[in-house]
């Protein structure tokens, strides 16, 4: 029985470590498809708008990161680490941040209320 | 290429299946067959039948034949932010739960509640960028031809139109 554990064990960690390497691969790939877009190029030269939409997977990155490194010292108790408050905080004033940028693009009330009028 | 794949994993379904037979056969034969050595077999083949199956899906992913290319995309194909930061969470804390279990204890680990908050951040992000976005085409009527900024792309400002006038 402890050889068929150890078996699994090895098994879970090759299928796991198979499926984040084709992973991996694929999101590169997508990520420069899109880095070979001219708009996406124009993009990172754009304003405050431009930085505010990236900010977000910039600061998702850093707190997954940081989640990561937590937990080497949690194999003693055999728990999920929790995150700490001021990475939730931040997590989501940088989501909300993103979405308000999101809605403004979408919405464009001001816009919209001018565009109605010369109607 | 794709035949000889085929006869492979056919030879190694056709191998897998037959050894708990075997091994049965071996152990009434040849050995006191109890409760301990069945269970031995049944679990072998568990494991090797799932690590097959893992393979198998694998080797479809790698070769396209299970397309995740539009995974973190727009259907229009522009890049989508949300999703991207979904994905993130999502498998860090998937495959953080896959170490505690390879690595610790041996126990089910226990999820502490900030670790579901950040996923209930993560996926309301997500919702809520799709929802400005359905939102957005059924009050623009350009449902088909999503608007500039219509998408969680960062979009370049518009340039200005030259003035006829001036230009001439």
């Amino acid at each position: 029985m402890m050889v068929l554990r150890a078996g699994l064990r090895m098994e879970l960690a090759l299928l796991v470590a198979g499926f984040c390497a084709v992973l991996a691969w694929k999101i590169v790939r997508c990520v420069l498809q899109w880095a070979r877009r001219r708009e996406a190029r124009r993009a990172l030269r754009g304003g405050v708008t431009a930085v505010l939409r990236l900010q977000m997977p910039v600061a998702s990155l850093l707190v997954a990161l940081y989640y990561l490194t937590r937990l080497p010292p949690a194999t003693t108790s055999g728990d999920l680490p929790p995150v700490p408050g001021f990475a939730l905080a931040g997590l989501a004033g940088s989501q909300l941040a993103f979405l308000a940028v999101l809605a403004h693009g979408l919405l464009r009330p001001f816009g919209n209320i001018r565009s109605e009028g010369e109607r | 290429m794709d035949n000889i794949w085929k006869s492979i994993i056919r030879a190694v379904f056709v191998l897998v299946a037959l050894c708990p037979v075997a091994m049965v056969i071996y152990f009434a034969l040849f050995r006191t067959l109890t409760k301990d050595y069945l269970l031995l077999v049944l679990g072998s083949e568990l494991a090797v039948l799932l690590f097959i199956f893992g393979v198998i899906v694998l080797y479809a992913l790698a070769t396209d034949q299970i397309k995740i290319d539009k995974l973190i995309n727009e259907p229009s194909g522009d890049a989508s932010i949300s999703r991207f930061q979904l994905l993130i969470f999502t498998f860090t804390i998937a495959l953080s739960f896959v170490y505690l279990v390879i690595i610790g204890p041996g126990k089910f680990p226990d999820v502490p509640n900030q670790v579901l908050i950040l996923l209930g951040i993560s996926a309301s992000t997500y919702g809520v960028g799709k929802g400005l976005q359905v939102v957005n085409g059924m009050t623009s009527g350009t449902a088909q031809q999503p608007a500039a900024g219509a998408t969680d792309t960062p979009v370049p400002e518009a340039k200005p139109e030259p003035d006829p006038a001036t230009t001439k």
